[in-house]
């Protein structure tokens, strides 16, 4: 399941300090975005730009929601 | 996990999944705590699309497992304020110095304070537990220049002064005051969220809840203002602390601060301080102005009276302990 997928590719990014490196060199959104979906598809996890941006979203909203 | 995985990361958030509290971990590298405050700093971070969608999610006892591998830069000093009265400023000069990490009221510090009001069953050893393991966090050796380590607290954070002793009990600390119409001239301008009902347990101002809620909006002030002097008073021991009236600024960030906290600035250092002592400390493209004949002009007379009523005698006390001699401010007109 793409959700289940992502998941598994964000535990491992947290856990690659090189990924990490390569994904911290990206800051405009749409690339980055496109360089998470390959870097999944490149390890075997299959997910789509918009999982990527649903997961941001929740991030988002964790943050701001922090003093609720 | 692997303790190595946290290098370059800060503790940004505590929340709780079901009872387990957890932190929130943001990539920071080496970037420094620059801004007025912390969430300044960490909304800054925010903005880079892979500190917003890759973060570390850890039980928050992972903070004394850290602490434990890497103490990191034990606290130099702690700032404790009534609110508008120029600690803002203060932590601004210090954090001008890149050996100093300052850290200005910190979210994650203010939960953890408070953890008791979401569960009355964590306890105060608790809570300090976990201040040690955040502030430990904070410490950590990131840029490789740092050298001390400063927190600037919530204003009402002094409430909760026992567990911050029980936590850092060698820890040298300053509360900074200023007259409470002046104070409470700016609040009323633009309130702070712990000048409104709700924020703050009412029963640590001395009020009941149906009470807090009746005051008019500028008592509820002069009554937190009242209780966080309070506090101030009663925790005071020479030596161990000083107290700084907002007059004695700036000079006295180099001069008896330095003493305290046990630092040495160089001619160099103080004059990166006195540069910024000249632009407001919340809006740093504004020119500093000390402001205490305007801002008493400004005061109502319910405000006067407010003051004076439920203030006053704690900032009397205050002043009395202050060993400063009471020095005049020469600077305004």
């Amino acid at each position: 399941m793409p959700r289940e997928d992502f998941e598994q590719f964000r535990r491992l990014v947290l856990q690659d300090l090189s990924l990490q490196e390569q994904l911290r060199s990206t800051t405009d959104m749409p690339s980055f975005v496109e360089l998470v979906v390959r870097l999944g598809e490149e390890r075997g996890h299959r997910f789509t730009a918009e999982d990527v941006q649903a997961a941001m979203a929740a991030s988002r909203r964790a943050w701001i929601e922090r003093w609720i | 996990m692997d303790l190595q995985l946290l290098d370059g990361w800060i503790p940004i958030r505590i929340y709780w999944q079901q009872s387990q509290a957890m932190v929130d971990w943001c990539y920071l590298g080496t970037r420094r705590f620059n801004e007025s405050f912390f969430e300044q700093t960490i909304q800054q971070c925010l903005w880079q699309p892979f500190n917003m969608l890759f973060r570390h999610q850890t039980p928050i006892e992972t903070l004394a497992e850290l602490q434990e591998a890497q103490p990191g830069q034990s606290p130099s000093g702690f700032i404790f304020h009534m609110s508008r009265c120029g600690s803002t400023l203060v932590a601004q000069m210090l954090a001008a110095l890149p050996q100093n990490i300052v850290i200005s009221e910190a979210g994650p510090i203010d939960t953890v304070l408070r953890a008791n009001l979401r569960d009355p069953r964590i306890s105060e050893e608790q809570r300090a537990t976990w201040l040690r393991g955040l502030i430990g966090a904070f410490g950590q050796a990131r840029d490789g220049r740092e050298r001390h380590l400063f927190v600037k607290f919530d204003s009402w954070s002094i409430l909760d002064m026992p567990v911050i002793q029980r936590a850092f009990p060698e820890t040298p600390w300053i509360f900074m005051y200023r007259d409470p119409v002046e104070v409470m001239v700016s609040q009323a301008r633009q309130r702070g969220s712990q000048m409104l009902p709700g924020t703050l347990d009412p029963r640590a101002l001395g009020l009941d809840f149906a009470t807090a809620q009746q005051l008019s909006l500028d008592e509820y002030c002069a009554r937190v203002l009242a209780a966080v002097c309070e506090a101030a008073t009663q925790c005071y021991r020479q030596g161990a602390a000083r107290l700084l009236h907002y007059r004695q600024l700036p000079d006295a960030v180099w001069a008896s601060l330095a003493e305290l906290f046990g630092a040495r600035y160089t001619a160099e250092e103080v004059e990166r301080m006195r540069d910024v002592a000249q632009f407001d400390a919340k809006r740093p493209a504004l020119a500093f102005a000390k402001d205490s004949a305007a801002k008493r002009q400004l005061a109502t007379d319910e405000i006067r009276a407010l003051a004076d009523r439920w203030v006053r005698p704690f900032y009397d006390r205050l002043e009395a302990l202050n060993d400063s001699g009471g020095a005049t401010d020469a600077e305004e007109p």
